[in-house]
């Protein structure tokens, strides 16, 4: 590994993500309109010092909604990727302890979840139990239950391996102290890799969810509802469509990016045959 | 009778190979076959043989780390594989291991006070106090300082490193200890500094050791007795003079004249 040379999609993910994330924090404090307040007699306009990206069909501020969308679909993805992501590397990691039926059971659950695409998944927990944001973060946090089970799983049975755990065994620690104190800290890299693509892929998921009418509700404020909203004003007001529609892009690019530099960085084993 | 520490009992070990074709069983690999052989107190026992013979599944074996399919593994008169999970874990206070890789066998996110005090907190009857003082002796046993428990086993060489692992291997002053090419892996001139710091251990803290290793020169150095292994079968024992002097086997002689001795 050579740290120097920091590879080209760290560095670029790394700085969508801090754009995006910075933006989605400083909404929580402020915003330069409230996102919900109508200007009817302001409608369509375009950018100007008042309004720097313009105003929608009831001329609410863009930017606003923007920036307050960037919050609602960063709180679900954190929300949702570190719910799955917690309970998935735990069941990971409970296979790889402990094998036998308990990991039978496990990776049998997980077969089963891979057989089904994750969004239709989504649409139907999200069809049964009525559209809301809640709903959202339960529906991605479970398809990533599977996914970080795997990745935690097969990185600690590589773990389970190492003298040290053996030292460890040989120390009288048990096989949950041994999880807890070497194979948690040591396939810390791997899963903080998955999340961060996990994590791109959760805000793409909230926003094909709240376009479809089963995430955001209105007025809460969502880059994938504003999508669907300018749908019908595609030739009015392109523009409408292309804000959230690039918001989108730049963060699910920042994070995928940012999951495949720091993999480039942490397993030197992927890095080396580039 | 002499005391003794460890009998291991026609213990064998079996390992199912991947299955070559569809429809007929996986192939069986032997890895250990009816081995026998008692350790007494304060006697170093070694064990050769050349790599694949099953030294290290033996070593396994003690330390309990696997049961054996066959046979029986005594300790202090316990069978090891008869005690309850929390039994074992107590009585494994007594018989620790220094393993080959000094570079893997403590782990890297952890200081080196940390690791050497694992056992300890592991048995969880000492105050944090008293183990930070136990550690700090046990790092001035094996020729290191208080001081360097707080830096990262990257810090260290090969040999420093063997001796943090061997510092922690002594710290619940064990009866036994266990290790599998400890020095294999060194240069030769750290090898007997390892090996030199090994047999004033055992003089001073009346330790018993298994030694094993591929290198019948490094065994002769520090053993009373050896025992030769060949595809998981003891070959021959005996005292190391008498085995080497007039070894009975072609193997062995062989072994003896790999080790230029
Ligand atoms: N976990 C395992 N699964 C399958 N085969 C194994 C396993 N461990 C060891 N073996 C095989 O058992 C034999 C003895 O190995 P080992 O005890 O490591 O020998 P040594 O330590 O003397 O080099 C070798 O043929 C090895 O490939
Ligand atoms: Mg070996």
């Amino acid at each position: 590994m050579n740290t120097r040379y920091l590879p080209a999609n760290l560095v670029i993910g790394a700085i969508l993500v801090v754009l995006t994330l910075g933006v989605a924090l400083l909404s929580v404090f402020w915003t330069p309109y409230d996102y919900t307040q109508l200007d009817i007699v302001h409608k369509f306009q375009g950018p100007s010092a008042a309004h720097w990206l313009g105003t929608d069909q009831l001329g609410r501020d863009l930017l606003s909604q923007l920036m307050a969308g960037a919050g609602n679909s960063m709180a679900v993805a954190v929300t949702a990727v570190v719910l799955g992501g917690s309970i998935g590397t735990a069941l990971g990691l409970l296979a790889s302890a402990y094998g036998g039926w308990v990991e039978d059971i496990v990776m049998r659950l997980s077969d089963l979840s891979f057989a089904f695409p994750a969004l239709l998944f989504a649409i139907m927990l999200a069809a049964a139990f009525g559209p809301s944001l809640p709903n959202v973060v339960v529906a991605i946090a479970f398809i990533n239950v599977p996914i970080f089970a795997r990745v935690a799983r097969a990185s600690a049975n590589q773990i389970w391996t190492r003298e040290y755990v053996f030292a460890a065994r040989a120390a009288g620690l048990g096989k949950f102290a041994i999880s807890r104190d070497h194979i948690l800290p040591n396939i810390a890299a791997p899963i903080i890799v998955q999340a961060t693509i996990e994590f791109a892929l959760a805000i793409l998921i909230e926003a094909a969810l709240s376009y479809l009418g089963l995430g955001a509700q209105p007025p809460s404020p969502s880059w994938g509802r504003m999508l669907s909203e300018a749908q019908t004003l595609m030739y009015l007001a392109p523009q409408l469509a292309i804000y959230p529609g690039l918001s989108i892009v730049v963060a699910v690019l920042g994070f995928g990016l940012l999951g495949d530099g720091l993999r480039d960085v942490t397993d030197p084993r992927l890095s080396r045959e580039r | 009778m002499a005391d003794k520490l460890l009998a291991v009992e026609n213990v064998s070990r079996h390992y199912k190979l991947p299955k070559q074709a569809l429809f007929r069983p996986a192939p069986v690999l032997t890895a250990v076959d009816q081995a026998s052989f008692d350790l007494e107190r304060g006697q170093t026992l070694g064990i050769v043989g050349e790599s694949g013979s099953g030294k290290s599944t033996l070593a396994k074996m003690v330390m309990a780390f696997e049961p054996p399919d066959t046979g029986r593994i005594l300790f202090q008169g316990q069978d090891i594989n008869a005690l309850d999970a929390g039994e074992l874990r107590l009585l494994r206070q007594d018989f620790q291991m220094v393993f080959q890789d000094p570079f893997g066998s403590l782990d890297p996110r952890r200081t080196v006070a940390w690791s050497i005090g694992e056992p300890m907190r592991a048995i969880g009857r000492a105050a944090p106090a008293e183990i930070r003082i136990r550690v700090a002796e046990v790092l001035e046993q094996v020729g290191l300082t208080a001081k360097d428990g707080l830096k990262f086993p990257h810090e260290f060489s090969g040999g420093q490193r063997q001796r943090i692992a061997i510092a922690r291997a002594i710290s619940t002053r064990p009866a036994l200890l266990v290790a599998d090419e400890a020095v294999s892996a060194l240069d030769v001139s750290v090898q007997a500094q390892i090996l030199n710091l090994l047999m004033d251990l055992q003089a001073d803290l009346g330790l018993s050791m298994l030694f094993i290793s591929h290198d019948l020169a490094v065994v002769a150095s520090i053993c009373d007795k050896v025992i030769v292994l060949q595809k998981g079968r003891i070959l021959e024992a005996g005292d190391t003079g008498h085995v080497l002097g007039n070894p009975a086997h072609e193997y062995t002689r062989s072994l003896v004249a790999a080790a230029r001795m």
